[in-house]
């Protein structure tokens, strides 16, 4: 019970009647304050038909409201000093901006507009489409990036947590500003979204405000997820003539809430996650493969992965794929050393504390936190959970999640997948 | 390691290298901020800012050298030191440097641009003396001919891995369009070509001429006791030696020009523009950075209304580049090939506009609002402010607090952009590039 409590003093939350919840992290000794709508419109959340249609929303949502023309609402955040920035991501869009705190009120009104009342101008429908088709070109220029939207989609295989942000040409060309209310509305509800606020700020004022503004949101809530397919062990190789070959590898992590959730972020990290990692370690220090090789954990809701990327010269290709696959079966079979796993837990330990002095970075934390468990832990409790892993507990992991059974490999550039895979994948 | 793309949010822009002026003067009464400074007999200064409410602070060592000071036949030796800087010293391995970043939970990088190459990591406070003394020791590499040969490889791997990002090598090809026989038109990187043909000696003789301690600045910000840091960087590094590294700062004036570069493989056409401006350390740079916002932030910018909410790019900006004895207005815009004549033709148009109307008091307002904010936010972060101090040292020769440069921004008027649209007109050295599918010529 202290626990919550003081969590409570910490994060106070409010939910409003019609669901919406507001969480937030009053900060000492800054000017700053961040706030942010997370809601529920995802790529995850999308038909295939629809495919892109919640980044096309995102897209117009700066773009002029019901109560403001594009001009007056960019010169309005302009006004008080303001650059908003919006996403759209797997499991969310978010609409976010970070403003002095006497600016508080009016930064709230702004972007509470722009969510609540989208104007969908026709005139801007057609721009946006436009951007955003020049913004799947975009892409295809960027392998790095292609290369791991590929190895998303092709680990969750067709389920719709591998759906692409940007959708399609054929499905951006076809939406029409119907489709693009009809999916507001059907996303857009007051039980799908969080309002996170951090940094210098009065919580009953902001209350206040959120009441007042918020009040007339519809409430509803989104559907839920079908379960997620087991991956299927299997590579896709893209050919293109690019500099580089560049690879992606995932594997089953655990989801945001799970009770291994600290024991996957600590053998990711020593993994792939530092400079003094085992994959940088022998496939840079040791052997000169590649300039970018690294591991990263990316949970989701329900599931998770872990994601390797390596971009190497062709030539050094194939066998930086092998002393990747070598490292992964290593792994699997004997964990972590006790030495690797202090480490990790220190450098994760003093991540988590020194990210949290920017209120952007805070802002992000309490939201995706609120979102995805229902609470926020204080770094207190954070530190425990991380000091709680074990060896046994990595060593465990390390067998079943899956390393070389439910692994799928992704990879563009010019060699083959036979050449790359030498038929391990 | 090594980010060398100028785009970099986290690259100081603009870090002159005047030899560092003097000492403790400078810091005369700012204690507003807690501002200090020192520096050593043999030239090493020393800043730093005392952030109370934060755990943590950053520091880091800040060499006024890169690929401009380098003889163009061993282009890319400041990056590829930088690299070699984490292979070892006389009192440590590899191995002992990344475990002991580890260890202390560290974060922490390098990077390396055409006038600097800095280290730096940010750490949770108690950590600080441990962390002083590995980059300190870090700073005398060990320079070993087996770990060279070694990492030869990766920095090709790195410059392969920049043909991949379009963004860079566009870029790269501005520069070296706009200051064609200048220093400032070297590459980071070097080439396959530099690099592959580099000594170890070659590299070592560099070190020995750009490292020297007048040549370094050491900068620190978040929470520390002043005494210690300035006790342990004297010990540490007061037996470094001093030298004339010196560099040319003539500035160049192009005339017009375009040219456009074709990648076959590429779906977009990418457009960059170097407009000439005033270097960091001119009066009027705060000037600069106005009319930059004006003509391209990210929202509310002429470029932003006239060209991306026309629907003719995907993306429009432009930027401020501030750099020792040159600087530059950057504009950059992406669209389809189909559209980028109109694009080209747009941008300009809207240049031509702001140089003969000037700026209008609204947008002046909001382009000033806009900064001062962003001043303010920056200021709560520990590698910004230690990275500030620098930009701030080198530009002017003092620290300036966050209210003092708020102050200079609030200063700027309608005048003065005129004035300054009026010494250095925009369209008069106005070099463009683009690259992507379109045929060589397709847009001269």
């Amino acid at each position: 019970m202290t626990a919550v409590d003081a969590s409570e003093q910490i994060f106070p939350r409010h939910r409003l009647a019609n669901g919406l919840q507001i969480i937030a992290q009053p900060m000492e000794g800054v000017e700053s304050v961040a706030l942010g709508y997370l809601i529920a419109a995802g790529a995850r959340n999308e038909q295939q038909r629809e495919a892109g249609i919640s980044h096309f929303v995102e897209t117009l949502g700066y773009q002029g409201t019901a109560h403001r023309s594009v001009q007056e609402l960019t010169e309005a955040f302009e006004d008080i000093g303001a650059s908003p920035d919006s996403g759209t991501e797997t499991e969310f869009t978010s609409y976010s901006v970070t403003v002095l705190g006497r600016n508080l009120a009016p930064a709230l009104e702004l972007l509470t507009d722009v969510v609540l009342y989208p104007g969908f101008v026709p005139d801007e429908v057609p721009k946006a489409r436009d951007r955003i088709l020049q913004e799947i070109a975009q892409i295809e220029d960027e392998p790095m990036r292609k290369v791991l939207d590929l190895l998303r989609r092709e680990y969750y295989g067709g389920h719709p947590l591998g759906n692409d942000v940007l959708g399609s040409v054929e499905t951006i060309s076809a939406l029409s500003r119907d489709d693009l209310q009809a999916y507001w509305r059907r996303q857009y509800l007051a039980g799908n979204v969080v309002l996170a606020v951090a940094g210098k700020l009065d919580f009953e004022a902001l209350v206040r405000q959120v009441e007042d503004l918020c009040a007339a949101w519809p409430a509803g809530e989104a559907a839920s997820l079908p379960a997620v397919p087991e991956p299927r062990r299997h590579a896709l190789v893209v050919h293109k003539d690019s500099a580089q070959q560049h690879i992606g590898i995932a594997f089953p992590g655990v989801s945001f809430g799970s009770d291994d959730y600290y024991a996957v972020a600590l053998l990711t990290l020593t993994l792939g996650g530092s400079m003094n990692s085992r994959l940088f370690n022998e496939v840079r220090e040791k052997r000169s493969l590649a300039y970018g090789i690294g591991a990263s954990f990316v949970p989701a809701a329900t599931s998770g992965f872990v994601r390797i990327y390596a971009g190497t010269v062709p030539e050094k290709a194939d066998q930086t794929v092998a002393v990747i696959l070598d490292e992964l079966a290593k792994l699997e079979a004997d964990g972590v050393t006790e030495d690797e796993l202090q480490r990790a837990k220190t450098l994760l330990k003093s991540n988590v504390i020194m990210r949290s002095e920017s209120t952007a970075v805070r802002r992000r934390a309490i939201a995706t936190a609120w979102w995805y468990e229902g609470r926020v832990r204080t770094l207190e409790e954070i530190k425990e959970r991380i000091d709680a892993v074990t060896l046994d507990q990595i060593k465990r992991l390390g067998a079943s999640l899956g390393m070389s059974t439910r692994i799928v490999l992704t990879a563009i550039g010019p060699r083959s997948e036979e050449e790359l895979t030498g038929g391990r994948i | 390691m090594a980010g060398s793309s100028a785009a970099n949010n986290s690259t100081p822009r603009g870090a002159t290298a005047r030899a560092t002026a003097t000492s403790e003067a400078a810091s005369g009464g700012r204690t507003q901020g807690r501002f200090y400074t020192h520096r050593l007999p043999n030239g090493l200064q020393l800043l730093g800012q005392y952030m109370p409410d934060v755990q943590s602070a950053s520091a880091c060592f800040y060499v006024n050298t890169g690929a401009r000071d380098e003889d163009p036949a061993i282009m890319g030796v400041s990056h590829f030191l930088e690299h070699m800087m984490f292979k070892g010293t006389a009192r440590r391995s590899y191995e002992d440097i990344n475990r002991e970043f580890e260890e202390m939970g560290a974060e922490n990088n390098a990077g390396t641009w055409l006038e600097f190459t800095y280290y730096w990591a940010k750490v949770l406070n108690d950590q600080l003396p441990r962390l002083i003394d590995l980059l300190a020791d870090m700073m005398r590499p060990k320079l070993d001919p087996a770990d060279f040969e070694q990492e030869r490889g990766v920095i090709l791997e790195e410059i392969a891995r920049y043909e991949d990002i379009p963004t860079s090598v566009l870029f790269d090809r501005l520069l070296s369009a706009y200051y064609a026989g200048h220093p400032l038109s070297h590459r980071t990187l070097g080439t396959a070509e530099t690099i592959s043909a580099l000594s170890v000696e070659r590299m070592m003789e560099y070190w020995r001429r750009r490292y020297e301690a007048n040549n370094i600045l050491f900068s620190i910000a978040g929470n520390f006791d002043w005494e210690a840091v300035r006790g342990q960087v004297e010990q540490l590094c007061g037996g470094w030696g001093t030298g004339e590294a010196g560099r040319s700062t003539t500035d160049v004036a192009p005339a017009p020009a375009f040219r456009n570069f074709t990648r076959d493989d590429m779906q977009q056409e990418m457009i960059a523009f170097g407009l000439r401006s005033v270097p960091r350390s001119d009066d009027a740079r705060y000037t600069a950075e106005v009319v930059g916002t004006i003509l391209g932030d990210s929202t509310g910018s002429r470029l932003f209304w006239g060209v991306r909410e026309t629907g003719l790019a995907e993306s429009v900006g432009a930027d401020y580049l501030a750099m020792d004895g040159s600087g530059l207005i950057i504009v950059f815009a992406t669209t389809e090939p189909g559209k980028a004549a109109q694009t080209i033709e747009a941008v300009r148009g809207e240049v031509r506009r702001l140089q003969e109307g000037g700026v209008t008091e609204d947008e002046l307002r909001r382009a000033k609002t806009k900064l001062a904010t962003r001043v303010v936010l920056g200021g709560e972060s520990t590698n910004s402010r230690m990275l500030s101090l620098v930009g701030s040292w080198l530009s002017i020769g003092r620290l300036e607090t966050l209210e003092e440069v708020e102050e200079a921004i609030e200063r700027v008027s309608v005048q003065d952009c005129r004035d300054f649209l009026d010494r250095l007109p925009l369209p008069d050295h106005e070099v463009g590039v683009a690259l992507g599918p379109l045929p060589e010529g397709a847009l001269s």
